[in-house]
């Protein structure tokens, strides 16, 4: 009798919602949602970046993102021509505030970084993708031998890219990996006891185009053990 | 160049991602229904879970896509319990004190809804994924991400609370009345 009701549990369940049929734009609807809360989070980094910028007379960028918790791996920079004028120069102005990033740059910024942290892209690629590449190789290539399941497991995806001036932009992205000898900073997404971890860095529009700076790809390899 | 492969890969996962929804979009929105009773909250819950899928498309989509969004459905779900059921009145009170007109309660309707509504959440995906989507013991252990121990007794509960549920009496009286 048990197997009656499950089967008429199951048949009921089916009929029941059989009329219900998901939107023909469902896909379309998701990537709107996705793209507007996406706007909504750059406008968001944009206005508190212009606050810095305005709290901070000095002309020096801070990189620090409101989730102190989380790892920084950008440094604080000069000002797109705040070094001369020098911190005391009466005629400073503020920093340029962040503008939200055209598409064309802002994908070609995020290829930059799935190219240069992405574990299975072959190395002459990853490596025009980050600023002065060849200098990074020696790195990577111990990076990978030192950790080998990153090759096949690591993963990035960009979250938000703001562009702070004409050739340079922060960009916040999510690794995740799944290699137990790496720190995690939170569990992943999937179910496998993969890793995650969500940071920021700098892009640098080069004669090469965009690329990720030497120094973010080297501070997010420093945080598994391997220096430049 | 470089670039271009990238992008190329960017556009081929738009249209995996596309395909997907395509393909289990029906599927998640009625499996959404049984979780929650109502359509448009379904279909909500749904929009949401789909957004994050999206988000980690590129490391989702190299698993079981449809499983890790059954997952966020069922936590989704459970959030929304909870932050709803301070409020909520309960069914058998509003059954037996007469209906005005609320959109929320006019999806009720069905038997079956309100008897699955009627259970703790856990307990209905649960039942939801074993018997909806005809999933294994071990299969929901794995999507709800406990033992299966515990996806044996919820069941039990569950299936031991409808066949006590007055809103299924008019939904399969055969197997009913010979329990």
């Amino acid at each position: 009798m048990t197997a009656d009701f499950e089967r008429d549990l199951r048949d009921v369940m089916v009929a029941q919602t059989s009329g219900a049929v998901a939107p023909a734009d469902l896909a379309q609807s998701v990537r709107a949602r996705f793209r507007r809360r996406r706007r909504n989070r750059r406008i968001a980094a944009a206005v508190a970046a212009l606050a810095v910028a305005v709290a901070v007379p000095s002309g020096v960028r801070l990189a620090s993102r409101p989730d102190a918790g989380r790892q920084q791996i950008t440094a604080a920079r000069p000002a797109p021509g705040a070094g001369p004028r020098g911190p005391s120069s009466p005629t400073s102005s503020p920093t340029p505030a962040p503008t939200s990033v055209p598409t064309p740059t802002d994908e070609a910024i995020r290829a930059a970084f799935l190219l240069a942290f992405t574990g299975n892209t072959p190395s002459a690629q990853a490596l025009a993708a980050i600023e002065d590449g060849p200098s990074v190789a020696a790195a990577r290539a111990s990076l990978l031998a030192a950790h080998p399941a990153l090759g096949s497991t690591l993963k990035v995806s960009v979250d938000s890219v703001v562009l702070t001036d004409g050739s340079h932009a922060t960009v916040s992205f999510t690794l995740t990996y799944n290699d137990p000898s790496l720190p995690a900073s939170e569990p992943g997404p999937g179910s496998d006891g993969g890793s995650m971890l969500s940071t920021s860095g700098k892009a640098i529009r080069t004669a090469a185009g965009w690329q990720v700076t030497r120094a973010s790809y080297c501070s997010v390899v420093g945080l598994a053990g391997t220096q430049c | 160049m470089a670039t271009e492969g990238v992008l190329r890969v960017l556009e081929r996962d738009e249209r995996a991602f596309e395909e997907f929804v395509s393909r289990s979009g029906n599927r998640l929105l009625r499996n959404a229904i049984l979780l929650v009773g109502d359509p448009g909250v379904a279909e909500d819950l749904l929009q949401g879970a789909l957004e994050r899928t999206y988000r980690h498309w590129s490391q989702v989509s190299t698993g079981h896509p449809e499983a890790y969004v059954r997952r966020v459905l069922v936590n989704a779900a459970a959030s929304r319990w909870r932050r709803r059921r301070i409020r909520e009145v309960p069914l058998e009170a509003a059954h037996d004190i007469g209906r005005t007109y609320d959109p929320d309660r006019l999806s009720l309707r069905d038997g079956l809804t309100r008897a699955l509504m009627a259970l703790p959440v856990r307990q209905r995906a649960v039942l939801v994924l074993r018997y909806f989507e005809d999933m294994s013991e071990m299969e929901v252990a794995l999507t709800l991400g406990c033992s299966l121990g515990t996806v044996k007794s919820q069941a039990s509960r569950g299936l031991a609370r409808l066949r006590t549920s007055s809103h299924l009496d008019d939904v399969q009286p055969a197997t009913r009345r010979v329990r």
